[in-house]
């Protein structure tokens, strides 16, 4: 397999807030177009480690690579990075003075300097892909949870983003909107983006995850297929997690 | 949701009916020349109207300049103070024990320092506009979530966007609300700088008025006043909703 099909590339990522150790040596490939599902408990570290991967957050060690390039490097221009990296929180974070449509032209225009009219065009086919054609023109407080999350998705995905980060992007959701959402993020990794994705949806993980990785105390503890990991848990702290989530 | 229009205006008319109706009986039942009853009042109002303009836009000019110099200062310093954490430290016990002192009891020294026309009177309303916008602004910063800035940041927005697209909308509404609180304890301050020194403003007819014991003229400078107040509340919140017309 050639340099150019890995898309991100951690290696030995480390990283304290003052003296608490919150990722140690940790190591993911992820290649083109696969879908890379993170579990673990709550504090294991892996909202810490997605927000490495855009520099959210600044390792204290190791390397992190995007498409060869290395972003922990002394001039990396964070803003282009960013462009190329876009990230789903928990928390959809939409502009509430804004419609549905200008929330997902307003970076294109100022950070990418798209045209009023070729921004308008791409917010419309994203929200579109998303379901929310006909949301269009509503402002944030007139839509549900889920249909925020899907604009911030499409918001994120104007951006032609490279690779996908999504924090646990259904998890301030009501049970019923959970769906709408997860259908989304599995169209889109059908679609073959690359997707890095912190969840606790087992039934997402099984069914789109190319790989599943499972991380406590800052350390990747198990990594395999879906199959591998829920079927045949090898670490007694996956079988732990697992039979709890269960 | 919004009311329909018709029920906004039927409100407002039984307020407009509710008060004169209260102030027609306390009028009566008092029967003291001090307090005429609103038919008097408008009578008033009307014969007085020629005397009464000048005094008061020079009432509304010192209250709009001193609100506007008060607002301009304090929305970027919030923003800043709110920011930074050194300087927060710094300041924040500062405006602690400077924000509950009603700075009216500064008067004097600022007429000492500014002599008796407008400087003193916008100096005083300003700062007391000051405080106020101040610490409505830094407490709604504060309360702005780390994670809508994460967001922006992470779109490849600037510092800048930062304010431009998060802080300033979620500021917006405080600044109006503080405004709004503002422009009565403005009044109430312009008053009584007004009252006390100098020749000019509605502050000064009314108590001139008063000490003459033309009790008509006098009243005719409170409603004046009064009014100033109730246009500047409208013009704030018609403002208001036009630039946060999301919410
Ligand atoms: N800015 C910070 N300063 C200090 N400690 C932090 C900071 N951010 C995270 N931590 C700590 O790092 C550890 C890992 O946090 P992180 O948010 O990455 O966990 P998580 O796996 O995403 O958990 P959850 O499932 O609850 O979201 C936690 O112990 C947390 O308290
Ligand atoms: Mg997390």
């Amino acid at each position: 397999m050639g340099e150019s099909d890995i898309m991100v590339s951690i290696q030995h990522l480390s990283k304290s807030f003052g003296e608490t150790e919150v990722l140690r040596d940790v190591n993911i490939d992820v290649k083109r177009g696969e879908v890379v599902v993170v579990l673990g408990p709550s504090g294991s570290g892996k909202s810490t480690m997605l927000r490495c991967i855009n520099l959210l957050e600044k390792p204290t060690g190791g390397h992190i690579y995007i498409e060869g390039e290395e972003i922990t490097g002394p001039n990396t221009d964070v803003d282009k990075l960013r462009e190329h990296v876009g990230m789903v929180f928990q928390q959809f974070n939409l502009f509430p003075h804004l419609s549905a449509k200008k929330n997902v032209m307003l970076a294109q225009r100022k950070v990418l300097k798209r045209s009023n009219e070729e921004a308008e065009r791409i917010a419309l086919e994203q929200l579109a892909r998303v379901g929310l054609a006909d949301r269009a023109d509503f402002l944030p407080d007139a839509l549900s949870g889920g249909q925020q999350q899907r604009v911030a998705i499409a918001r994120a995905l104007a951006m032609d983003p490279h690779v996908m980060l999504f924090d646990e992007a259904t998890s301030a959701l009501d049970p019923e909107l959970v769906r709408g959402v997860l259908d989304v993020m599995r169209s889109l990794a059908e679609a073959g983006m690359t997707m890095v994705v912190v969840t606790h949806e087992m039934g997402f993980a099984r069914e789109v995850a190319d790989r599943v990785i499972f991380m406590e105390e800052g350390v990747i503890v198990e990594e395999g297929s879906p199959s591998e990991v829920f079927d045949n848990p090898k670490n007694d702290r996956t079988k732990d997690f697992l039979g709890h989530i269960k | 949701m919004k009311p329909p229009l018709l029920r906004k205006i039927g409100g407002y008319v039984f307020a407009v009916v509710f008060i004169f109706a209260g102030w027609w009986i306390t009028a009566v039942l008092v029967n003291s020349p001090a307090l005429p009853t609103p038919a008097d009042a408008v009578e008033v109002l009307v014969a007085n109207a020629d005397q009464l303009v000048p005094y008061f836009f020079t009432s509304a000019y010192r209250v709009i300049v001193s609100l506007v110099i008060g607002t301009v200062l304090a929305v970027p310093i919030a923003h800043v103070c709110a920011r930074s954490r050194t300087l927060d430290t710094l300041f924040a016990p500062v405006l602690y024990l400077l924000y509950p002192i009603p700075k009216v009891v500064l008067l004097p020294i600022l007429l000492v320092l500014f002599g008796l026309a407008d400087a003193p009177k916008i100096v005083l309303i300003s700062l007391t506009v000051f405080f106020q916008v101040l610490v409505a602004v830094r407490d709604a910063v504060r309360a702005i979530p780390e994670s809508a800035v994460v967001a922006i940041r992470s779109l490849g927005g600037s510092r800048f966007d930062e304010y431009r697209h998060v802080a300033v909308p979620a500021t917006m509404p405080a600044v109006f609300t503080s405004l709004r609180i503002g422009v009565g304890t403005a009044i109430a301050v312009l008053f009584i700088a007004e009252a006390m020194a100098g020749s000019t403003g509605l502050g000064y007819y009314i108590m001139q008025s008063w000490s003459m014991v033309n009790y008509p003229r006098m009243f005719a400078g409170i409603i004046a006043m009064a009014l100033l107040g109730v246009v500047l509340y409208a013009l704030f919140d018609i403002v208001e909703r036009r630039l946060t017309r999301w919410r």
